[in-house]
């Protein structure tokens, strides 16, 4: 049997994954030793905001880990209380910090816009509620602002104790994260400024009119709207933060589709402006748009295959029942026994992908120790990966009936 | 730097994107050449066989002849029948060698040379197996597809149970070989999967175990 359309598809989709791996082995393989000088320390102002919604189980450690943080110059430390109904306001003016409270309107960009006009520091340090930063992280991520186009920095966020199995696969999923994080800097192209902890100019955020309030996921639009206006962001692979995530799947997913429904719509904001004015985002806005593409078609190519052999053996074992016969086997071991074009490919994506975790958790300084850690890791490369494409295309279809409201 | 890093990872897609493909044509040559090896194997085999017929027909007795002739039409028929399992896998997993279509057609070949030789010996040495040509399309799709896998299964499973006293020929419709064309123009076969029992029994479509039992001496 010659190629076939199915056939050429997947081998673009695999031309293409195989591009994106490279540009990050590239990466990697070009600025092996990226270290920040840490002689003339810089100590500018910094307000820590903390939005908090519902938070009373972790603000008062959250504040704890704030106030270890070893730095000489944070002005204030702010809790918005974004309407809650639990203790959190309470517990927090207990810990001594300042509490503001504001009805809750939805989204967190409008408690961060509501202490943007009242902040005094020279650096916005926004925090998580349920995020534990090290004592030398913030210290470490001022630094990188000794360049005067920085306009915000982003730190390496990891999984407060992981334990179930879902997890210790977003603990993976995070460390992966972080590398590539870490590498897109050295093109400008980080493209998000997660909530755990990520710190700004103050000026430069005012000057922009604050965070966007349509959007779902303000943290990826004030990223691509700095690169979009000439700013860089970097990346604090020094500065670790710990921070709760989802522990069951109903709320991953939420929290997934949030994310995808965010992006989606950062992408169709900027694909007109990155086309009329070249910005930073000449690599963020083709990389987004070919991952989401490239995402649901070979999610597609997965499900064709899987949903055509699932029909067969229903066929088949149909016909075996009302036939009397043997089972009908279908030799589905045949492309791993049988070695071809496309085992070919799916190998060597397997391997790059392999490499390139290996990588990560070497520069990170994490391991994969036990046989647990491979165990989750296999599942993570088999089944967690291939929940993406499926929430993605219900991100779509969740923009296309305009059901985006959280 | 950007365009630099993107051309660089480009360089380096293409030349890996090229290593696999060239690995994957690779593989399909030599699955091709062996599977020539093995119709010409097979060629071979028939050949011989159709000479040791010769032989023992122009020097030896009728009883001798028929005894050595079923044992080695029946031997050679379930060597062609499992080269032909494996002929299809690899059929199915090769994508760049259209020459496979080539050797297809010399098995058919086969397989209609064989199935005259088990009529002309049934009807010489009086054997009581049954013999079923299997119509199939080579181009199938879809159900069609996945009737032909069902039909093929439910001979297998009747070849099995009849333990040496069935014989079945499985021959493509669609691939332009001019003695199975005057076969089913005979025959009437007008769709697949079609059976042809005994040479004057045509079947058409999927036909259960009871059906072709019925039909045969099992």
């Amino acid at each position: 049997m010659l190629l076939g359309l199915i056939d050429i598809i997947f081998l673009i989709f695999a031309f293409f994954t195989l591009f994106f791996v490279f540009v990050f082995l590239v990466l990697y393989l070009e600025h092996r030793k990226i270290k920040i000088n840490f002689k003339d320390i810089i100590t500018p102002t910094v307000s820590i905001v903390i939005p908090a919604l519902n938070e009373e189980k972790t603000i008062i450690s959250t504040i704890n880990a704030i106030r270890k943080l070893k730095y000489p110059n944070i002005k204030e430390i702010i809790v918005i209380d974004d309407g809650s109904t639990d203790h959190t306001g309470e517990l927090a003016r207990s810990m001594g910090v300042k509490v503001l409270r504001k009805e809750n309107q939805g989204q967190k960009s409008y408690p961060l816009n509501f202490v943007l006009k009242k902040i005094k520091g020279e650096i916005m340090a926004c925090v998580d509620a349920d995020s534990y930063p090290a004592p030398d992280s913030l210290m470490r991520a001022i630094q990188y602002f000794k360049d005067d186009d920085v306009a915000s920095v982003t730190t390496s966020v990891y999984v407060k104790n992981p334990k179930t199995l879902i997890e210790r696969l977003q603990n993976i999923e995070y460390t992966l994260i972080v590398w590539s994080r870490k590498l897109l800097e050295v093109i400008d192209s980080i493209y998000v400024t997660p909530g755990a902890m990520s710190l700004y100019r103050t000026d430069v955020i005012k000057k922009l009119g604050g965070f966007d309030n349509k959007n779902l996921t303000e943290d990826i639009e004030i990223a691509w709207r700095l690169l979009h206006n000439g700013y860089k962001i970097k990346m604090s692979l020094e500065s670790e933060v710990y921070t709760g995530i989802p522990r069951k799947l109903k709320e991953w997913w939420q929290q997934r589709l949030r994310w995808n429904i965010g992006g989606l719509q950062t992408t169709l904001n900027y694909l007109p402006k990155f086309t009329k004015k070249k910005t930073m985002l000449n690599f963020v806005v083709p990389f987004f748009t070919f991952s989401f593409f490239f995402s649901i078609i070979g999610f597609l190519i997965f499900a064709y295959v899987m949903l055509g052999n699932l029909y067969s053996y229903l066929y088949y074992g149909t016909f075996s029942l009302i036939g009397g016969t043997g089972p009908i086997q279908r030799d589905i071991l045949d492309p791993i026994l049988i070695p071809n074009i496309f085992s070919i490919f799916g190998l060597i994506i397997l391997i790059t992908a392999i490499v390139w975790i290996v990588i990560s958790y070497r520069r990170t300084n994490k391991n994969l120790n036990s046989i647990v850690d491979l165990l989750d890791l296999v599942i993570y490369l088999s089944l967690y990966i291939t929940l993406f494409p499926i929430i993605l295309l219900q991100a779509v279809w969740r923009l296309i009936i305009n059901k985006k409201k959280w | 730097m950007k365009k630099y890093i993107l051309l660089k990872a480009a360089i380096i897609t293409v030349v890996i994107f090229s290593i696999g493909l060239f690995i994957g044509m690779w593989l399909d040559g030599q699955r091709y050449d062996e599977i020539k090896n093995e119709i010409t194997n097979l060629n071979i085999d028939w050949n011989d066989a159709r000479l040791q017929s010769l032989y023992y027909r122009t020097f030896s007795n009728q009883s001798d002849f028929c005894q050595s002739a079923l044992a080695t039409n029946k031997k050679l028929a379930e060597k062609i029948f499992s080269r032909g399992e494996q002929l299809e896998r690899y059929e199915e997993v090769n994508r760049f060698s259209s020459e496979v279509l080539e050797q297809k057609k010399i098995y058919a070949l086969l397989h209609v040379q064989l199935w005259l030789n088990s009529v002309e010996l049934k009807r010489e040495c009086n054997a009581n197996y049954s013999t079923i040509i299997y119509f199939y399309s080579h181009y199938a799709k879809g159900e069609e597809e996945q009737d032909q896998d069902v039909q093929s299964s439910i001979l297998i499973d009747s070849i099995h149970r009849c333990d040496g006293q069935l014989e079945v020929f499985p021959i493509p419709i669609d691939m332009d070989i001019q003695i199975i064309d005057l076969i089913i123009e005979q025959y009437g076969i007008n769709s697949v999967p079609s059976l042809l029992v005994n040479e004057d029994t045509p079947l058409n479509g999927v036909q259960s175990r009871e059906v072709i039992e019925n039909l045969i001496n099992c």
